[in-house]
């Protein structure tokens, strides 16, 4: 099915930063105001997203993301690939990385382990979401359950079992768009400086950060 | 000696010195630029901080220095008396003072000046104007000029009209007495206050402007106008309107074009079984045959100066004007299309979010689910079909028809029969192509004695009636048909209600036949026959009612005869139970108020 | 709806055309109507030797689908995707990769009459044909247990029945069908039918060989 016409390579233009918890609802509020549909309320998330890793016969090992809406449980789980993130150089305003978005069922953890894929870790992703035209913005907190625990159970997100992991919200702006729009990493980075100076949206690598 | 000293240093004039510091600083700084520009935009700055940081510390020591009073005393310098004589002193004086004062007098004159005119000529603050314009309308500045946004693009539209409108100050004089003292006569009170900002409007969105949607019964000629506008062009023209009047009435009028524009190219591109029109400025389509619908464009604008009628946009002459308006102007389809057009420019810009949020943006919920949940070809196929707004307004406007023409013809039904009682009662909750009517039937006097209650369902192209006993009729959009079967339904009620009367009476009811085959043919539907007889079974009553041709009602009695006579073919007091013939009864001339009272007035006759 | 994957057997001296002419002729005579065509095609996948235990992965498209794709393990396990997880394969490509010219589909054309939907597969690889599939649905009703009987009946009307549903809808005649056992049954035909060698004019008896193949699949499968 290679020659499938709708499978156009994708790719995700992006830039992250991140803001203290005291300073969030701010942002919240300017986001609001230069967001799409400004009268509504703010559209609220909570997914919990599982990390599953293979290796390839020459041993690097390929990545898939998980996610799944705690909130509204008979939505499709949603499976991703990202590729290597490209930085670039300075002009190239965002940081470019090929992605690969499948909606599927619920049974995609089950039949991931069954390939053969490993569970390297999970996170909660609680947050905002807005968006502008094609561009989404989310501002989201990171948090970590400790599953020791539980075995086979689902951990329950609850207050009194959720752990930060860190005191700052995660920013982070991106269209998904068939690779060549180039002109669109320019609409992010200018959204991006609107948000100046109370958040910095930069092209980061996770892997420096390793 | 010291104090000569003292009196030299007074004569120096120690600022001229210091403006020719001042002088080599701004020659220094002059060209220091120029050196250290390049390296530094700060550059000039930090110097001058610099060297008044000096200068302060210098300040600092020597007020040190004096204070301290160990290494330097101050002195007052003694000064000459001068030797003035009091005359002069006093007219300088005199003359500085008259200086001071002409200046503030000119000053107080001008604000006084200025706050006069303010207040007469009532014009107000151009910034604080501005200011309030900018709070409802989108401005931004283009070189030396403000163009402001009308356009709907914001709100999701993709109508390409730039829809510009640019704002300058307003240089003219204040207008003549005249205009604020006709406006004054309002009784707004205080003539409105003449605004310091002009808006300029692109011509083409000058004027009023409507969608003109009416129903045309009887097909005319095609190239009759069926529109006639219903706005009173003279009074308009006269109407000074403000800034916020103006670019609401033009950002009216670029709606209206963008809503016609996208009806007339609906028109064009969907095919529909009876092909619609468009001419000029007006589209036609066919609701029903003989029942066409116009939606029109109506763009005036006000007669530049002649004081005549306004041209039509497409030069037709407005003499038509003076007809009077043939068919009404159906403010509640303008209505439905207005909303149907805002409802594309929500759906424009509110997609649902993405859940999980990594999930692709920008697709609808059912495309999102419809891979995951193995969505059929049959579904998405439904999924994609969305309905024009063409499609939908001609729905609406063929259900506002058929449902008009429904109660018409249930109301001159009810006028026109007298024998039944019809309640009508039209349910509140209905959507624009969907709406209910429940009708129930009685007979006056006979209320609780039987009830034929119908719905009567209405949609956009057909009717469906539904009886108490399940029966259900689809008709189509033929009034007509309503109307017969509503007849023959009349005709039920009333055998159905004798019935139960006889139940009530004790009578029996022998035969009852929904469609009887004798007598004359009815014009529409069957004839029903009823036949009961007396608790005694003494008298028989047969009853024919047909939805036309109404009720004819017979009696026979049994025995014939209450004495017995003998003859010589008769032998037997039997054979008299042998059914009489039946005697046809004149019912208009029996006393009662309908056909059940006069049925009951019988039925009382013939049981005694 | 339910729906049930037959294999059509293939009478001797007669080829796959001809059998697919002939029920053609049999369902226009039974006054069903022509309601297009379809396409289901099957690609394998199989696991690299690092991967243990080793997987084979059927990806299948269905074109009463259109916007899913399904892909189901040998462990039974089927996934519904968005057709984006064709590309999701070629990022695994090395992992696991599919043979060449083992792409295997049924095709052919559609009736429907009422509530009954027949479906008439010729089965190829590449250009190899391999057999006649029919695909019965009933759509007012979601559990087979309910209409197998109904089922039986149609089928007769056309076709040499088991007296006993086939095993992987046995298993499951008590739960609603859903797209997933459609494509799982497709999925048994494909595999019987690659093993079973290219017909060329005198298939075996299928029905018997067929019912022992599955029998031995749906082992697999619990």
């Amino acid at each position: 099915m290679t020659s499938n016409p709708k499978l156009i390579p994708q790719q995700e233009y992006i830039l992250q930063g991140s803001i203290n918890d005291s300073a969030v609802e701010m942002l919240l509020h300017r986001l609001q105001g230069l967001c799409d549909n400004a009268d509504d309320p703010t559209e609220t998330f909570l997914d919990r997203e599982y990390i599953y890793s293979i290796k390839n016969p020459s041993g690097q090992a390929v990545m898939l993301r998980v996610r799944q809406d705690l909130e509204r449980k008979d939505y499709p789980w949603h499976l991703r690939y990202l590729g290597q993130p490209e930085i670039g150089d300075k002009t190239r305003a965002t940081l470019v990385r090929s992605c690969i978005d499948v909606a599927c069922s619920n049974n995609v953890c089950k039949f991931l382990t069954e390939m053969g894929f490993k569970k390297d870790y999970e996170f909660y992703s609680k947050g905002y979401m807005f968006k502008k035209g094609r561009l989404k913005v989310i501002v989201a907190k990171i948090f970590h359950v400790p599953t020791s625990e539980v075995g086979q159970q689902q951990p329950v997100f609850a207050d009194s079992n959720v752990q930060t992991v860190t005191q700052s919200y995660l920013v982070e702006v991106s269209i998904v768009a068939p690779s060549g729009s180039d002109p669109l990493a320019d609409e992010i980075k200018q959204f991006a400086d609107q948000l100046k100076p109370l958040v910095n949206l930069e092209k980061i690598d996770p892997r420096r950060l390793a | 000696m010291s104090e000569n000293l003292a009196r030299m240093v007074q004569r120096i004039d120690f600022n001229s010195i210091e403006s020719e510091e001042d002088n080599d600083d701004t020659s220094e700084t002059k060209e220091s630029p120029s050196l250290a520009a390049p390296q530094w935009p700060w550059e000039s700055a930090r110097n001058k901080i610099r060297s008044a940081l000096t200068e302060i510390h210098v300040l600092e020591d020597v007020l040190n220095i004096a204070k301290e009073k160990k290494y330097l005393v101050l002195d007052p310098v003694s000064q000459d008396s001068v030797d003035t004589k009091p005359i002069v002193s006093l007219v300088a004086k005199k003359k500085a003072f008259a200086v001071a004062a002409s200046i503030i007098m000119s000053g107080a004159d001008r604000i006084k000046q200025s706050k006069n005119d303010a207040s007469r000529s009532q014009t107000s603050d151009f910034h604080s104007e501005l200011m309030q314009m900018r709070q409802s309308w989108r401005l931004r500045r283009a070189g030396n000029s403000i163009i402001g946004d009308l356009s709907y693009r914001s709100a999701g539209s993709w109508y390409p009209h730039p829809g510009n409108f640019e704002v300058t100050k307003n240089e003219d004089p204040p207008k003549t007495q005249a205009s604020p003292n006709q406006s004054s006569n309002s009784p707004i009170g205080p003539g409105p206050k003449q605004s310091a900002l002009k808006v300029k409007i692109p011509s083409d969105l000058e004027g009023v402007a409507y969608i003109h949607v009416c129903v045309q019964e009887g097909r005319n000629e095609l190239d009759d106008d069926p529109i006639k506008p219903v706005i009173d062009l003279e009074a308009l023209s006269k109407i000074e309107l403000t800034w916020q009047q103006k670019l609401e009435n033009a950002q009216n009028v670029l709606f209206c074009k963008e809503l016609f524009a996208k009806l007339a190219q609906e028109a064009v591109q969907v095919q529909f079984p009876i092909p619609t029109i468009v001419n000029s400025n007006v589209i036609i389509a066919t609701l029903f045959p003989g029942i066409q619908l116009n939606i029109g464009l109506v763009h005036l604008t006000p007669p530049k100066k002649k004081r005549k009628f306004g041209k039509f946009e497409n030069h037709e002459i407005a003499e038509k004007n003076n007809e009077s308006v043939k068919f009404p102007h159906k403010h509640v389809l303008e209505h439905t299309l207005h909303q149907l057009l805002r409802e594309i420019h929500y759906n424009a810009l509110h997609h649902p979010m993405p859940h999980p949020t990594t999930a692709t943006l920008g697709l609808s919920r059912l495309r999102y689910f419809a891979g995951p949940e193995a969505y059929d070809r049959h579904v998405l196929t439904e999924s994609c079909k969305n309905e024009t707004m063409l499609e939908q307004i001609i729905a609406q406007a063929q259900h506002f028809v058929l449902r008009d023409q429904a109660l018409k013809t249930i109301d001159d039904l009810s006028k026109e029969i007298k024998e039944a009682i019809i309640i009508v009662h039209c349910l509140c909750l209905n959507s624009p192509i969907r709406s209910c009517i429940k009708i129930v039937i009685v007979s006056s006097g006979y209320e609780s004695l039987n009830r034929t209650p119908v719905t009567i369902h209405v949609s956009s192209k057909n009717m469906t009636i539904i009886c108490r006993e399940g029966k259900k009729y689809t008709l189509h959009y033929d009034v007509g048909l309503l109307r017969e079967t509503l007849l023959s339904i009349i005709s039920h009620h009333h055998l159905s209600t004798i019935q139960n009367l006889c139940k009530l009476m004790g009578w029996r009811c022998i035969s009852y036949t929904s469609n009887c085959g004798i007598g004359s043919i009815e014009q529409i539907g069957t004839a029903s026959s009823l036949l009961i007889a007396s608790p005694n079974d003494e008298r028989v009553i047969s009853i024919r009612h047909g939805p036309t041709s109404g009720a004819v009602v017979a009696v026979s009695t049994n025995p014939r005869d209450q004495d017995f006579y003998p003859s010589s073919i008769i032998r037997d007091r039997k054979w008299q139970n042998i059914q009489s013939n039946y005697k046809s009864i004149d019912l208009t001339k029996m006393p009662g108020k309908n056909l059940i009272n006069k049925i009951e007035t019988l039925m009382s006759f013939a049981k005694g | 709806m339910v729906v049930i994957v037959q294999q059509f057997p293939i009478p001797e001296g007669k080829t796959g055309q001809q059998v697919v002419d002939m029920l053609i002729k049999q369902f226009e005579a039974m006054a069903f109507n022509r309601i297009g065509n379809f396409v289901v095609d099957c690609e394998t996948y199989y696991s690299s030797p690092t991967i243990t235990p080793p997987r084979v992965l059927n990806i299948i498209h269905n074109s009463d689908f259109p916007a899913s794709c399904f892909a189901q393990l040998d462990t039974g396990t089927c996934l519904r995707a968005d057709s984006y997880f064709d590309a999701m394969m070629m990022v695994l490509n090395g992992i696991y990769q599919a043979k060449r010219g083992t792409k295997i589909e049924s095709k052919g054309p559609k009736f429907q009459k009422g509530d009954f939907v027949v479906k008439i597969g010729s089965v190829s690889i590449g250009p190899s044909f391999r057999g006649i599939l029919i695909e019965i649905e009933y759509g007012p009703c979601s559990v087979p247990l309910y209409c197998w009987d109904l089922l039986k009946e149609f089928m007769k009307s056309f076709m040499k029945v088991p007296k006993e549903p086939p095993p992987y809808l046995k298993a499951k005649m008590g739960e609603i069908c859903t797209p997933t056992d459609i494509i799982s049954q497709y999925n048994i035909h494909f595999t019987n039918l690659r093993k079973a060698t290219p017909i060329a004019s005198c298939p075996p008896p299928l029905t018997v060989k067929g019912s022992s193949n599955e029998v031995q699949n749906n082992g697999d499968m619990a």
